[in-house]
């Protein structure tokens, strides 16, 4: 469910990503061509080149300024806008009026008050709160402009339109428009791809907990349907009637997620199980500590014991001996527990589709909570089920 | 390190339009600045050299960052900025021995652009290392090729420079921005998606309790009561156990045979029930891909067939449609497959005249 950056969002971060964008991109290109104004002030001091050093720190300092205003008031801007012009005008008349001709083509002025243009274009859509950026560039590259026209005035250079701050300029507002339908086409796809992402989660719990309640009913109620299928008629055993009655009350009062099942003692399930498949007659042996568990999560840890115990009842009831081996190998990072037994095998593929303890009660049981299952079996030489589960990370 | 793309998959979609302009840009400027200067030219050859190396760049940034493509790499994105790099090198070698300056160069703009392109594609600190791997080469090139005295060569290499290092730094900008603002945003849902998947969870467990009782309080559970009451078991009880288990196996075995993939396709070849191991987003993102092209009418009904199989540790799955038109399907499914790129790694997608194949392979359990 959190696959996709809703719209509304995805609009504000990416225009507050712009404005980075755009007051960095400014302060590179101001910052770069205060460094080439004093280069070319130090190569030539007659032509007074400090003096567009206060415009190009004016500048800079508009663009700090924008980039900090939250909504800027229309008269901020309007002083910002012409004190932007003021520094533009100052900017151009530096080349213009005090740099020969030869000089201000081949020294790259012209190239630094395209710079000065192109990042008043930026500094302009990062002004723009209110659309999408476009109308502030184009405002900006307009005091660019027109500080350029303002500046050249009585001088000898030509006066013509910026062609390389215009392509960009246009480029700029393109983009800009561009990027809002852009988002606005994945804002349309978003909410269908979230809205089947929530769907699949609910299947995909459902799924789960269906599991859950199809190896309970599995351990319980069908447990004890065999069981009356296959007994004798007569009294019932006192054993019978308790595990029924115990089957009932599970089936009635357990939840599939609830506080119920992650209520007492986890830990010493593992053993419970245990003492019950020796009293129903299985010889268990037991390798490695039963409380190991302790290292799983709760719901792993409620997992593994009862897929442990119906391993256990497939060895009494298929196996044909009565003899099964319980090994437990806990490391920090997963718990593996091996049930072995020598009977007579078998081989997964001939398992009938309505066998259902190795599939629900102990595979699905223990995948749905993040674990695997392995059957190392085959026909006469008896079953190895390997269950592993990740440690509580 | 991350990068917009890696954490929105939406980020592609939004970034192309923007990525075929900037193609489209660089290399119409590179035309108009050769066909302006031409004069300049000295040697055609490394011209011809320098555009086909940025006609490259421009193909395989256009590959590379298309949605139905997984993230291009750190190396994949370092080696189109080479090329651009490279593109520039050969212009300025092209241009060494005819009058020129660096304000006839257009290879430090192309390179500008194509560095603004990959902005939602790598991190901010790879933007920055990118952006420094291409100016500091560029600047020593320009020093050594450009200028007559060292003042004019040091305003060169800094003019030369300007457009690649601002642009550098305005994309790492906006990558740290955007990476920021995304890492909240997930944060904060995953905390609500945390919350809501509790209640979702306790919302079905109840219905799910529900249901098992329904099935079993029918019959079953009333049957075993009277049993317990009685404490007794004749023959015919004998008997209905083994009617009521046998139905109830069956009921149970019909439950545990069908999946999320049967809700989704019109046929599905799963032995191994496989579908079960897809994640929540894996299913989701499939689910979408299948329902949008079936609501919008794309996916010919009755055609969709899905096949899962076990390969080593991983389950590769391959889903069939069958399309009524492809005309603008791509675009249809850029934002869709984007996202299903994302949570199936490696997922591919091939468009024929008649149907469209996903094929992905994910991690078993």
């Amino acid at each position: 469910m959190t696959l996709v950056f809703p719209a509304p969002r995805a609009a504000t971060a990416i225009r507050a990503a712009l404005e980075r964008a755009f007051f960095w991109l400014a302060t590179v290109m101001f910052g770069l061509s205060f460094l080439a104004c004093v280069a070319y002030g130090l190569a030539f001091p007659e032509y007074r080149v400090w003096l567009s050093f206060p415009a190009l720190t004016g500048f800079w300092a508009i663009a700090v300024c924008v980039s900090s205003f939250q909504t800027p008031r229309w008269w901020a801007l309007l002083v910002l806008g012409l004190a932007a012009l003021a520094f533009q005008v100052l900017f151009v008349s530096t080349f213009a009026g005090f740099t020969p001709l030869i000089a201000f083509e081949a020294t790259g002025a012209t190239f630094l008050i395209s710079a000065a243009t192109i990042a008043l274009t930026f500094t302009g859509a990062l002004a723009d709160r209110r659309s999408s950026g476009a109308i502030g560039a184009i405002v900006g590259f307009g005091i660019g402009q027109g500080g350029t026209l303002l500046g050249m005035i009585g001088s000898d250079r030509p006066v013509s339109l910026d062609v390389a701050a215009t392509v960009v300029a246009v480029g700029v507002v393109v983009a800009l428009q561009q990027l809002v339908h852009s988002n606005r086409r994945a804002g349309v796809a978003g909410p269908a791809i979230s809205e089947a992402d929530a769907i699949a989660l609910v299947r995909r719990e459902r799924e789960v907990l269906e599991r859950r309640s199809a190896a309970l009913v599995h351990d319980t109620i069908l447990n004890e349907l065999a069981t009356l299928a296959t007994s004798r008629p007569g009294a019932l055993p006192e054993r019978v009637t308790r595990q029924i009655a115990l089957s009932l009350t599970l089936v009635n009062d357990t939840g599939v997620a609830g506080p119920a099942d992650t209520a007492g003692d986890l830990t010493g399930r593992l053993r419970d199980v245990v003492a019950r498949q020796r009293a129903a007659g299985l010889q268990v042996a037991v390798t490695g500590d039963l409380h190991a568990i302790a290292a799983l999560t709760p719901e792993r840890a409620i997992a593994l014991p009862e897929a442990v115990e119906q391993a256990l009842v497939n060895v009494l009831r298929h196996s044909g001996t009565d003899h099964a081996e319980l090994v437990i190998i806990a490391a920090p990072e997963e718990v593996t527990v091996m049930v072995t037994d020598n009977g007579r095998g078998f081989s997964e593929s001939d398992v009938g589709s309505d066998r259902l303890g190795l599939r629900i009660s102990v595979r699905e049981r223990i995948t749905a909570v993040g674990g695997s299952v392995q059957v190392w079996s085959n026909p006469g030489g008896g079953t190895s089920i390997v269950i592993t589960l990740p440690g509580e990370a | 390190m991350s990068s917009p793309r890696a954490i929105d998959p939406m980020a592609v979609v939004i970034a192309r339009p923007f990525i075929v302009g900037s193609i489209t840009a660089s290399l119409g400027y590179a035309a108009l600045v050769i066909a302006t200067n031409l004069s300049q030219v000295y040697s055609p050859q490394l011209m011809a050299l320098a555009v086909l190396a940025l006609v490259t760049a421009g193909v395989v940034l256009f590959l590379s960052t298309s949605p139905f493509r997984r993230q291009p790499s750190f190396g994949r994105t370092a080696f189109i900025v080479g090329l651009a790099l490279l593109a520039f090198v050969l212009e300025s070698l092209a241009q060494i021995g005819s009058p020129h300056s660096i304000y006839d160069n257009w290879g430090t703009v192309t390179l500008a652009l194509i560095l603004i392109s990959i902005s939602s594609f790598r991190s901010a600190n790879e933007l920055i290392l990118m952006t420094l791997g291409a100016c500091v080469p560029a600047g020593v090139l320009i020093a050594l090729t450009v200028g007559d005295d060292p003042s004019s060569r040091i305003v060169a290499v800094i003019v030369g420079i300007m457009p690649p290092l601002a642009t550098g730094a305005a994309a790492a900008a906006f990558s740290r921005s955007m990476t920021g603002s995304l890492r909240a945003w997930m944060h904060e849902a995953s905390s609500a998606q945390a919350d809501a998947v509790d209640e979702l969870r306790s919302e079905v467990a109840g219905a799910v309790r529900e249901e098992r009782l329904e099935l079993l309080n029918f019959e079953i559970v009333p049957f075993l009561q009277g049993i317990l009451e009685s404490g007794t078991l004749t023959a015919p009880d004998s008997d209905r156990a083994r009617d009521l288990a046998s139905v109830l196996r069956e009921t149970m075995v019909d439950d545990a045979g069908t999946n999320w993939l049967d809700a989704v396709a019109d046929r599905v070849e799963d032995r191994d029930r496989l579908a079960e191991q897809l994640g929540a987003e894996q299913r989701g993102s499939l689910t979408a891909i299948i329902g949008e092209l079936q609501a919008a009418g794309y996916a010919r009904p009755g055609s969709i067939a899905a096949r899962l199989i076990a390969q080593d540790d991983q389950v590769a799955g391959t889903i069939t449609i069958g399309l009524t038109e492809t005309i603008g399907l791509r675009t249809f499914l850029a934002p869709f497959f984007a996202v299903a790129q994302a949570t199936l790694d490696g997922a591919h997608l091939e468009l024929g005249a008649e149907d469209l194949v996903i094929e992905f392979r994910v991690a078993r359990a």
